[in-house]
């Protein structure tokens, strides 16, 4: 344990001293600006847009458009984005220091190599959980500090009101629960990264996946009803779950586990490789 | 002295699908000894430094260093083992100094800052210590490289062709440095090259091997005296000594003329017969100099 955590130390060292380490920080700090901003100045119409056909049944009272309602909005659209940022990083993991050459002078040292991937998978675990805790504390104190607080009103299938004093655990929650989804994104571009002597491979192969397997749950045909549950992608969204009524926190908890196992795979598919293969680069 | 094996390779093969890269090699370093491990691009040399590392798995036999194999006791091998593969690779955006403290712990093992500035001073980088790597020039890398391999301070210490891609200078620098290792520290090396004069130079014992497989092993004297070598013979009247040659012995060594130079094939302990020989016979010498590439030894041998 002590090898691994000296490992992950000198692992974290050289990610972070590496520039497109911020990259993925930067465009999530630029978004959430960009999207506050947004919110700011034409956030009144698009909650009206958001309300019009309701506004005949109901009356809207109170600050609506809300520091909550914001991080609702920069969830939604930012979660199914920043896979491709982490994608970058994990896909170059080990695939970087291959087409570098490093990667024989670090497996020529006492180290072994499962430590080595062992260390390498908890940094890219890492550097997910990092980016989606700024997302959180970046999107919460300025959607708080421009919009304040106040009641959630999300509009689904059906529409669902959260009082102010019971929004926040949710949206934590939200974050906890992403950080499943975004590692399990980190951890198939990890696998291929370890496959592979190139890191743009394993950066375009989860992209791929990712996009291919969103795309076959979007359609409403009854053969990808049938595969949809295999798709890893069915669970990362399912931090929904939180902003329905009643909560379902079996299935919050069978998706958690799900994504949990997917992670568990693929480190070890990669860890079983790595071990195995012989460097030739 | 009594000769203990640090480093034995037995019966090592590797086949890379339908390619057999090296095949039933077996071969013993003993502690102290530089060990030129000889071979033309392509024969199996890299291959089988990879094995010896464990970066390449084996398909048939196995290496033991230190009397352990590398397959069950890695990790204290690699203790006391230090090692450049091929080019020698780092983080670029990283200094010299910072390369040298995350291989250093990756070693698993206390090595204070000051061995690191030590390791740094020795090979001659001491003042680009705090530079990024990627503004050094190849022979400031490959002195890095030895570096990297000594900052543990192993007893075995593997080079693959550490004077690749270097200018005459760098290469001088690096054979220096192959020396004082193996004169000053006691280390023993490993050299593999491609350069039969390299190996003449720094090594007592080596191995020549081609298509994976083992040509000849042994004393690095013994072996270069048992074959003819090329010999290039500069005379100020080619003529005459042309003359003389071909209706001497010396005829059936002489191969070709070019300018004032006359070129043979001959045993090395007949040389100075032959210097003798011309003298007597009013050749005036400018000089006799051995020209064997290792292609041409190969053909000796074969």
């Amino acid at each position: 344990m002590k090898n691994i955590y000296i490992l992950t130390k000198l692992e974290i060292f050289k990610l972070f001293a590496k520039g497109r380490s911020y990259i993925a920080f930067g465009a999530i700090a630029f978004l959430v600006f960009v999207i506050q901003v947004a919110l700011l100045v034409d956030g009144k119409n698009f909650f009206e847009f958001q309300t019009q056909n309701l506004r005949d049944t109901f009356l809207f009272e109170g600050n609506l458009l809300n520091g909550y309602l914001t991080v609702y909005v920069i969830l939604t659209a930012l979660l199914i984005h920043i896979p491709f940022l982490i994608a970058l990083v994990s896909g170059d993991l080990i695939a970087g220091e291959t087409s570098a050459g490093t990667l024989r002078f670090i497996l020529t040292r006492t180290a072994s190599r499962l430590e080595i991937i062992t260390a390498k998978f908890i940094t890219c675990i890492l550097y997910s959980t990092l980016l989606v805790i700024a997302m959180a504390l970046l999107s919460l104190t300025s959607g708080i500090l421009l919009f304040g607080k106040g009641d959630l009103f999300v509009v689904r299938d059906t529409i669902y009101i959260f009082s102010e004093n019971d929004v926040l655990w949710r949206l934590i929650a939200s974050f906890g629960f992403s950080i499943l989804g975004m590692s399990t994104v980190a951890s198939l571009a990890f696998l291929f990264s370890s496959f592979t002597d190139n890191s743009v491979t394993p950066i375009i192969l989860t992209m791929v996946i990712i996009i291919a397997f969103m795309i076959l749950s979007s359609i409403d045909l009854s053969i990808f009803k049938l595969i949809k549950p295999f798709f890893f992608t069915t669970y990362m969204n399912n931090w929904r779950l939180l902003f329905e009524e009643p909560f379902n926190l079996s299935k919050l908890i069978n998706s958690s586990l799900i994504l949990v196992f997917h992670i568990a795979l693929f480190f070890g598919i990669s860890a079983w490789n790595f071990t195995k293969k012989d460097i030739l680069s | 002295m009594e000769n203990i094996p640090i480093l034995e390779v037995k019966n090592l093969s590797k086949k890379f699908k339908d390619f057999q890269a090296v095949n039933n090699l077996s071969f013993t370093v003993n502690k102290g000894d530089v060990y030129g491990f000889l071979g033309p691009n392509g024969a199996g040399k890299s291959t089988t430094i990879r094995m010896i590392l464990s970066l390449i798995y084996p398909s048939n036999g196995d290496v033991f260093l230190f009397g352990n194999s590398i397959k069950t006791h890695r990790a204290s091998i690699m203790k006391k083992v230090g090692a450049i593969v091929e080019r020698p690779d780092f983080y670029g955006s990283l200094s010299a100094k910072k390369n040298l403290e995350i291989l250093a712990k990756m070693q698993m093992e206390e090595i204070s800052k000051n061995r690191i500035s030590e390791t740094l001073e020795w090979v001659g980088l001491l003042d680009r210590a705090d530079s990024k790597v990627k503004t050094f020039s190849q022979g400031m890398k490959q002195r890095l490289g030895i570096a990297q391999a000594l900052i543990h301070n192993p007893e075995l210490i593997i080079l693959d062709e550490p004077t690749n891609g270097l200018d005459p200078h760098g290469m001088k620098d690096i054979r220096e440095m192959i020396i004082s290792l193996n004169k000053d520290y006691n280390k023993t090396i490993f050299l593999s090259s491609h350069i039969l004069s390299e190996v003449e130079i720094l090594a007592n014992r080596m191995i020549i091997i081609n298509k994976g497989e083992k040509l000849v092993e042994g004393n690095v004297n013994e072996i270069l005296l048992s074959g003819k070598q090329n010999l290039t013979v500069e005379v100020v009247d080619v003529n005459s000594a042309i003359s003389l040659i071909t209706k001497s012995e010396y005829q059936q060594n002489f191969k070709s003329i070019e300018k004032n130079k006359i070129f043979l094939s001959l045993e090395r302990n007949k040389v100075p017969e032959l210097n003798k020989f011309l003298v007597l016979n009013n050749i005036d010498i400018l000089s006799i100099t051995p020209t064997r590439t290792l292609e041409e030894f190969f053909l000796s041998l074969t």
